[in-house]
């Protein structure tokens, strides 16, 4: 699959999510930019976004990003080398819709940790940045486990922006954020369709049913119960 | 997010919604298209001033609508007033925010990386240039120092109880072995001779050097290894299963059972220093308690005669660790942790209960030749694992969130 024309774009076709009962996704695509996901309950919303991550492999159908792999080949999910599934990977953030992990660990430990993990090639200063920019420098020594739940929503952006992601998905971001966090969170998004505006091959992907972010969204993507 | 020019004026005090027509408000509504896909402001500060007149007067028709009393005009004004007092107590967002994150992004899709403009109250954000794929060796230094550095404790407790259960089996089997059966030191080092005959213990205490204390305790701590291979494998997987933390870890670059690997690679480390450790002590434990008259001191620690010579047969008498380690990730990425705990119980089990019939390729038994060669086997077998491992193109079964 490639996109239409020059328009970069990641699109999908024969998508069916990988529930218990399959959901057939429609075939389409993404241009970049801010688009909102939206359906009722039970719709595969949360599940479209881990496939669109590579975190969930669909029962069938592909997804194909707007990258190339090493062959110059158009990079795609599943079927997918490792190295080329690692290309991908490396350009996305994920903030997923809850949870709560690593009792005990602290939150910057837990972020120095995720940028070991994620080989951020600066990962001391990312780290920092991320503390700083999301309001989370006071807490980078207290335990994950003791964050109140707009800290732990501000800490999930914030694991999702080290690698600064070209492809930004966002699971109920808004969730449990205080005013402040939103107001971080309704920036970088604006920010994401200012950078899309201008010709930068760059995505948020945002499912929101409280509506605290959806005005910012250029595109709407609804799935069908 | 607007910057503050854009925020919502105060009304004056003791502003009180107007009860009446109110054209002037429904002026100033914003379509449901303008305001978001849900058909309402998004926020309150999105709203231009009276906007919450045109809602009243919508939610008063539906009130009516529905039969129930609309809002009373007090009621409006309270919350109107915490309306304001949330728009008060919000911290602004630097004006210049979103074109600084936006040229970060731009930047990020380039593969340059640049100074950017940073907004008035937020830190500087600088692009991140995209890790390399396949990550290089110094990003594979940071993940091993990462993994060691936030360790859990709790595995680290329970490898301790493992270590410290098999100092206990051996001193229970020491108890209750003569002492010319205990095992013989090792193919290059010098057999352990008790001394004097006579019930009483050796007329001259035997002097072992470190090295060979290390293979005396190796080779007392063979049953356990085995099981702390397994351990050292399943919590290399268990603790970080959970699917969030999975999920956040799964966007790594590194391949997902080379993450197992490093992680294996670590706590394995750990086991093997603490097996070493506990073979440091155990020889002196055992004397101490049971009076054998070894004659064990710092200086004999300190000056391990013909190192180079059991160096290894030393390594390979960590074979059953290792192997241990590495059997029981090849059957956590095949087959999840019980699979593992099972395939691993199985073979050790069949080990040692066959033990008695392997004779001297007991790759249990301490001992030389052909022990050592089964062991030296054994770990060749196990970096045959790690390697397939490593180089694993299929994701991982029940662990690491692929």
């Amino acid at each position: 699959m490639t996109a239409p024309g020059s328009l970069p774009a990641i699109t999908w076709r024969g998508l069916v999510l990988p529930a218990k009962r399959p959901i057939p996704i429609p075939d389409g695509r993404l241009l970049p930019g801010v688009t909102l996901v939206e359906g009722p309950s039970g719709s595969g919303k949360s599940l479209f976004l881990r496939v669109l991550a590579t975190l969930a492999t669909p029962r069938s159908g592909r997804v194909a990003y707007f990258w190339k792999g090493a062959g110059d080949e158009p990079l795609v999910f599943p079927g997918t080398a490792p190295d080329d599934l690692a290309r991908i990977r490396a350009r996305i953030g994920y903030v997923p819709e809850a949870g709560r992990v690593l009792q005990g660990m602290r939150s910057g430990s837990a972020l120095h940790y995720l940028a070991a993990v994620r080989a951020v090639p600066e990962p001391r200063k990312a780290v920092a940045e991320a503390l700083t920019f999301w309001g989370l420098a006071e807490t980078a020594s207290q335990p994950l486990d003791q964050l109140s739940g707009g800290q732990w929503r501000r800490w999930l952006l914030a694991q999702s922006w080290l690698v600064r992601p070209a492809l930004w998905i966002l699971d109920e971001p808004a969730r449990g954020l205080d005013h402040e966090g939103t107001a971080l969170l309704r920036s970088v998004l604006e920010a994401y369709s200012a950078a899309a505006s201008a010709g930068d091959p760059v995505w948020a992907v945002v499912v929101d049913s409280e509506g605290r972010v959806a005005d910012l969204a250029g595109e709407h993507l609804v799935l069908a119960p | 997010m607007k910057g503050d020019a854009d925020r919502v004026p105060a009304p004056a005090e003791g502003d009180h919604p107007p009860v009446g027509d109110g054209t002037a408000g429904l002026q100033g509504a914003r379509s449901p298209s303008a305001a978001g896909a849900q058909g309402r402001p998004a926020h309150p500060d999105q709203a231009a001033p009276g906007d919450w007149v045109s809602l009243w007067r919508d939610a008063a028709d539906g009130a009516r609508l529905e039969g129930e009393p609309p809002l009373e005009p007090d009621e409006v004004a309270l919350l109107w007033a915490g309306l304001r007092a949330v728009a008060a107590d919000e911290p602004a967002v630097p004006a210049g925010l979103v074109p600084a994150v936006a040229e970060v992004l731009s930047d990020g899709t380039r593969d340059g990386a640049a100074p950017m403009v940073t907004g008035e109250a937020r830190p500087a954000l600088e692009p991140v240039s995209a890790c390399p794929v396949p990550p290089g060796w110094r990003q594979l230094a940071r993940l091993v120092w990462a993994e060691a550095r936030w360790l859990p404790l709790s595995f680290l407790a329970v490898q301790l109880l493992l270590i410290a259960g098999g100092l206990l089996l051996h001193l229970m089997a020491v108890e209750t072995a003569s002492r010319a059966a205990l095992p013989p030191i090792g193919p290059g080092g010098a057999r352990w001779e008790p001394g004097a005959t006579g019930a009483g213990g050796p007329a001259e205490p035997a002097t072992l050097a470190g090295w060979q204390l290390i293979l005396l305790s190796a080779d007392s701590l063979a049953l356990v290894a085995p099981w702390l291979g397994t351990l050292v494998a399943l919590a290399a997987a268990w603790p970080r299963r959970r699917q969030l933390w999975a999920d956040l870890e799964a966007l790594s670059p590194f391949p997902p059972a080379g993450r197992l690997l490093v992680r294996a690679w670590v706590a394995g480390g750990l086991a093997t220093g603490l097996l070493v450790v506990a073979g440091w002590i155990q020889p002196a434990l055992v004397g101490a308690l049971f009076d054998f008259g070894l004659g064990i001191g710092p200086a004999d620690l300190a000056r391990p005669r013909g190192g180079a010579a059991v160096l290894a047969p030393g390594l390979a008498r960590l074979a059953p660790l290792w192997l241990g380690i590495a059997w029981t990730l090849w059957w956590q990425v095949r087959a999840g942790t019980l699979g593992a705990m099972v395939a691993s119980a199985g073979l050790w089990a069949a080990v040692t209960l066959g033990s008695r019939f392997l004779g001297p390729w007991n790759p249990l038994a301490a001992g030389p030749v052909p022990a050592a060669a089964v062991q030296v086997a054994m770990l060749a077998v196990a970096v045959g694992f790690g390697w397939r491992l490593w180089t694993r193109p299929v994701p991982v079964a029940g662990g690491l969130g692929d």
